[in-house]
């Protein structure tokens, strides 16, 4: 990997030296070229010149100096070309990324998902029903067919309501949908694993107890293997170096000092991370955060900084 | 570092370039064309575009940084243009003290060569000053992006 910065630093101080160079050496066809891309004599060279009203090279009249709008918009337009070609190119920090094979192409996917709305659900829909349907207790089964979905109950002091909200939640009857190819249903336990916490959400840690108690609690809720939870916890704690913060409890412990405990117990589970707005721009953010480093413990200053561990942003 | 130590090695670095400069002149008399009161014109105006351009898009020289600590991942996640994030993540106050030096040699340019202060000069040295920081605000960032992934 090359730093970028010094690749710059180079190109700078040569573009520094061309300026302060006043243009001694003969214009070959070469250096003409690197005018043309790099427009750097619009500058100050033919500036100065146009000012002290001298006449210049030959391949640069001073007149050129009025042009100086022109070589500022072809140069934005360049680098802006380019930083365009990066970005389009850049794919995520790094960090540890599952491996592409085990993942399906997109997180939701959805096939030939419809309602269908039988003939008996329709023709009941238009009889009117009883004055005090939603005071009814409507737990037969004629009124769930009818409704044609589920049946909400609301009670409001001694006032009880139920209401149907299919329009809102409508059930499919046909088609499928998988989510990170999972049934978001049946499967919602795998799911929840794999997405692991939300960004904006409060982490999944247990404040009266022990930080370490609360993964083997999060370990037990998602299932997972005793053996690979220990394996996994350790992992973390070695890689967010918090040992020390995981015997008080996390309700003691200050923002910052609970920060690793958080990363980690978002991690515990192995979750996949997807960038919301590209499918196929994968970025574990959480996971890069955690990995490259979050000092154990922050000071006030640099906690003014962190926003990449804004819980917001993740 | 604090603030002021950073601020004075920011106007080192801009009095020792002028230095050089000055060395050459006092020694060539003239050069290219060029005198010394031309030189301090010609290094006024380059350093003067080149420092302002720090002030204003400087800190993206931190990109690397930014990647390996993640901060360009999160910015990725705001839905805000990246490189208008970016170049309005921070704005360091200490590049100005390099771009003072710089104005006070243009200054000093200014007075020394007998200019006609007529319109079109002053149209002239506006319009390259607006156009120049723009110039080199082009120390092209893409250049990183592209190598650092």
């Amino acid at each position: 990997m090359i730093d970028g910065a010094e690749l710059t630093n180079s190109f700078n101080l040569r573009r520094l030296l061309r300026r302060h160079a006043t243009r001694v050496g003969i214009p070959d066809s070469a250096q003409a070229v690197v005018r043309i891309r790099h427009p750097v004599a619009f500058t100050a060279y033919l500036p100065t010149i146009a000012l002290l009203h001298l006449p210049g090279p030959p391949l640069l009249p001073s007149w050129l100096a009025w042009l100086a709008p022109l070589a500022a918009a072809w140069v934005w337009l360049l680098a802006f070309g380019t930083w365009r070609l990066g970005t389009r190119h850049y794919q995520g920090g790094g960090g540890m990324n599952v491996a592409d094979s085990e993942l399906p192409d997109s997180i939701i996917d959805i096939e030939n998902l419809t309602r269908h709305s039988s003939a008996s659900t329709q023709r009941a829909s238009l009889a009117t029903p009883p004055r005090n349907a939603h005071r009814r207790r409507p737990n037969d089964l004629s009124d769930r067919a009818r409704f044609g979905g589920r049946v909400y109950r609301r009670q409001r002091g001694r006032e009880v309501h139920h209401h149907q909200d299919a329009d809102r939640h409508p059930v499919p009857t046909a088609g499928t949908v998988r989510t990170c190819g999972l049934e978001p249903v049946r499967q919602r336990r795998e799911l929840a694993a794999r997405i692991g916490v939300v960004f904006g959400q409060r982490s999944q840690l247990w404040w009266i107890c022990h930080c370490a108690k609360s993964f083997s609690i999060l370990a037990a809720i998602h299932r997972l293997d005793p053996d690979v939870a220990h394996k996994r916890t350790y992992e973390l704690v070695e890689q967010l170096e918090m040992a020390e913060t995981l015997t008080p409890r996390c309700a003691n412990s200050r923002w910052g000092i609970a920060c690793g405990p958080r990363w980690a117990a978002a991690l515990v589970t192995f979750p996949r991370v997807d960038h919301p707005r590209r499918a196929d721009h994968r970025l574990d953010v959480l996971v890069q955060a955690a990995v490259t480093r979050i000092p154990a413990r922050r000071t006030h200053r640099a906690r003014h900084h962190a926003a990449a561990d804004h819980p917001r942003y993740g | 570092m604090s603030f002021a130590s950073e601020v004075f090695s920011a106007f080192l670095i801009g009095v020792v370039e002028f230095a050089e400069v000055w060395v050459i002149y006092h020694n060539v008399r003239v050069l290219g064309g060029l005198d010394m009161n031309g030189a301090l014109l010609l290094f006024g105006l380059s350093n003067t575009g080149f420092a302002l351009a720090q002030v204003l898009f400087g800190h993206l020289d931190s990109l690397p940084q930014l990647i390996r600590l993640g901060t360009l991942d999160a910015y990725h996640l705001r839905p805000q243009p990246l490189l208008l994030q970016l170049i309005t993540s921070d704005i360091s106050l200490r590049r100005l003290a390099r771009a003072s030096v710089a104005m006070i040699v243009l200054g000093l340019g200014l007075i020394r060569n007998d200019l006609n202060w007529d319109l079109a000069t002053f149209v002239l040295l506006t319009i390259t000053l607006l156009s120049e920081s723009r110039c080199s605000a082009h120390s092209s960032p893409s250049r990183r992006a592209r190598n650092s992934t």
